[in-house]
């Protein structure tokens, strides 16, 4: 399964892998808003095939898609496609269940997409910000595996943000 | 109808995966760099409270590089106010010996009296914290003798602090790298004296106890005043490139003789300032520097107003002084694009949006501070079909649901507005029918 992307004279063209032996065929002008991408490219050239072995295919697609927003933003001279995005952004992360959540965030923390990752930690705050303590936890299935009493001493520790 | 045998065995297999991966816990798993990322997004007192959501979480709070400690935030919601005095006694003690103050690069800490019946001192460890590089204290006492040392220290804003002057000038020697030094309602100083070799921006705001200021900071590029302390000395300060006076008593001469004082000055505004009839910038070729004139509310005193300025530098010139009652923003450079210049702070932008963008700007440029950026609220802007207003400028870190709101007030505009030139990463609306209708701002840097 192969994703191709428009092709014009001009613009290279990378081939990134998937740890699933998934390619995605994309501009380099796309791939380079990856800092881990720009930076294989810059060292080694953009010939070969670029082996991602930490990124599974759907999640590098996804980052794939975002990077494919931003680039066009980029080139294209009208300023209005940057609020254009904001909202793109906002859809984007509105509906990711916390699995797929996670997997795009290490992805593109590991790909070194900077502005990706500050949209998907502020996703993550949003979802902690102003929660109770039992809130958060049932959010995110964090289970406590304090001892018994341990708890409660932090809390005395910390009182004045639990009052 | 034919179904799968296999597909129907797998069906409640795959659920019942799908089940399991929605109930792990995630988050825990994510290494720290990110985990800090997220609650840098996260209020402190949020992110302490956090600390009991597992033994992972426990002391994932210490290491966070950037803390906001607004108690007012989140007084209502954790009910914070029922013992609000003895919580931040239990915040200064507890936290004057941990460890998070080795990491702290940003400190805000404001305790609103409304909610305190005393001051409190600031916390001595927030004025020796080595990497600490912004510090914004509301609401607290900083007595003369305390030693200080804030080596890194380049943001300071002190809002209604209770300091007298020798404490000011001791906290000021204790910060050898400060660039920029916000000072608003400090009423305990007399005759404050601000010396700094690195300082470059200094706004002081509502100073009605000041009797005298000296200014004495050589390298100072950026003075905002607001106030009616009529004795600065700013001979000390010959860097300075942008001047901005408020409320200020002054004459014609005085201005004169302040303004030729400033050989680099770019830019001057001026607002509420009724007693300035004629402005005369010196020789053209001196004072090729734009002019911001604001001279808001003083719509009496703008017909007799004079600018004296070459044609080239007087971008806009009577027919535009005739129409605004509040604020003009001549470039420098004709070819570059002069904007109406509006309020530098919240509450002149809260005056801008419900009164004088309502008026005929045909050009408007909404600067605003970067005072406190997360708590704008919605400020929207009306559009009056009837005004002349032409071009519309907006904030590049809006939060986004202004951005919505902005949208809404402005469906109604003509889609034919001319476009602006940008300052700083603006943004534009993403609404055909305005189109042409631009948002920009800039921010001090």
């Amino acid at each position: 399964m192969s994703s191709s992307s428009t092709t014009t004279t001009t613009t290279r063209l990378l081939m990134l892998k998937a740890s699933d032996g998934v390619t995605f065929e994309v501009e380099e002008a796309v791939a380079t808003k990856l800092g881990a991408i720009n930076n294989m490219v810059e060292e080694e050239g953009s010939e070969d095939l670029i082996c991602l072995p930490n990124v599974n295919g759907k999640f590098l697609g996804m980052v794939l898609e975002w990077c494919k927003k931003h680039a066009n933003n980029n080139t294209n001279s009208d300023k209005g496609n940057d609020e254009v995005n904001k909202w793109w952004d906002k859809e984007f992360v509105m509906d990711l269940d916390q699995n797929t959540l996670y997997h795009l965030l290490m992805a593109a923390d590991y790909l070194s997409g900077t502005e990706l990752v500050d949209l998907l930690t502020e996703k993550v705050a949003s979802m902690i910000r102003g929660k109770k303590v039992e809130e958060i936890r049932e959010t995110f299935k964090i289970k406590s595996d304090f001892l018994p009493g341990q708890e409660e001493e932090i809390r005395k520790k910390n009182s004045w943000a639990f009052e | 109808m034919y179904i799968s045998p296999t597909l129907n065995l797998l069906d409640p297999l795959l659920q019942h995966v799908s089940l399991l991966i929605e109930a792990l816990d995630r988050i825990s798993t994510l290494p720290d760099p990110l985990i800090h990322h997220i609650l840098s997004f996260v209020p402190a007192i949020d992110v302490v409270r956090m600390s009991i959501l597992s033994r992972r979480w426990r002391r994932v709070w210490y290491s966070v590089p950037a803390l906001n400690f607004c108690h007012t935030d989140h007084m209502d919601r954790f009910h914070f106010h029922s013992q609000p005095e003895q919580a931040f006694h239990n915040f200064v003690n507890k936290w004057s010996t941990s460890a998070i103050w080795r990491n702290v690069e940003e400190l805000d800490i404001c305790v609103e009296s409304k909610y305190f019946r005393n001051y409190y001192s600031v916390p001595e460890t927030a004025l020796n914290a080595k990497s600490l590089t912004v510090l914004k204290l509301d609401y607290l006492i900083l007595d003369g003798s305390r030693s200080i040392s804030l080596p890194s220290l380049m943001s300071l804003s002190l809002t209604c602090v209770k300091l007298d002057d020798k404490a000011l000038d001791n906290l000021l020697l204790g910060c050898p790298a400060l660039e920029k030094f916000v000072l608003t309602r400090c009423y305990e100083l007399i005759d404050p004296k601000i010396a700094s070799l690195t300082l470059k921006f200094l706004e002081i705001n509502d100073s009605k106890s000041f009797r005298t200021i000296e200014v004495e900071t050589l390298n100072l590029e950026s003075f905002r005043y607001d106030g009616n302390c009529k004795d600065i000395n700013l001979s000390a300060c010959k860097a300075i490139k942008s001047l901005s006076l408020l409320d200020i008593m002054l004459d014609d001469e005085s201005l004169e003789d302040l303004i030729c004082g400033f050989p680099l000055l770019e830019s001057l505004a001026l607002y509420h300032c009724f007693d300035v009839k004629h402005i005369v910038p010196g020789s053209e070729e001196e004072y090729a520097y734009a002019m911001i004139i604001g001279l808001c509310e003083s719509s009496s005193v703008h017909s007799s107003l004079d600018l004296a300025l070459d044609d080239s530098s007087l971008f806009c010139h009577r027919p535009y002084v005739d129409v605004l009652p509040g604020f003009i923003y001549l470039d420098k450079l004709p070819n570059s694009s002069p904007d109406f210049y509006s309020a530098g702070d919240e509450d002149l932008l809260d005056d801008v949006s419900k009164e004088r963008v309502t008026a005929c700007f045909p050009k408007l440029l909404c600067t605003l501070s970067d005072k406190q950026p997360k708590s704008w609220s919605l400020a929207f802007i009306p559009y009056h079909p009837h005004r002349a207003m032409r071009q519309l400028g907006f904030g590049q870190h809006w939060p986004h649901d202004f951005n919505f709101a902005l949208l809404e007030s402005m469906i109604g505009m003509p889609p034919s507005i001319p476009l602006a030139e940008f300052l700083r990463n603006p943004f534009s609306i993403p609404f055909p029918l305005i189109r042409g209708w631009w948002c920009l701002c800039c921010f001090y840097p």
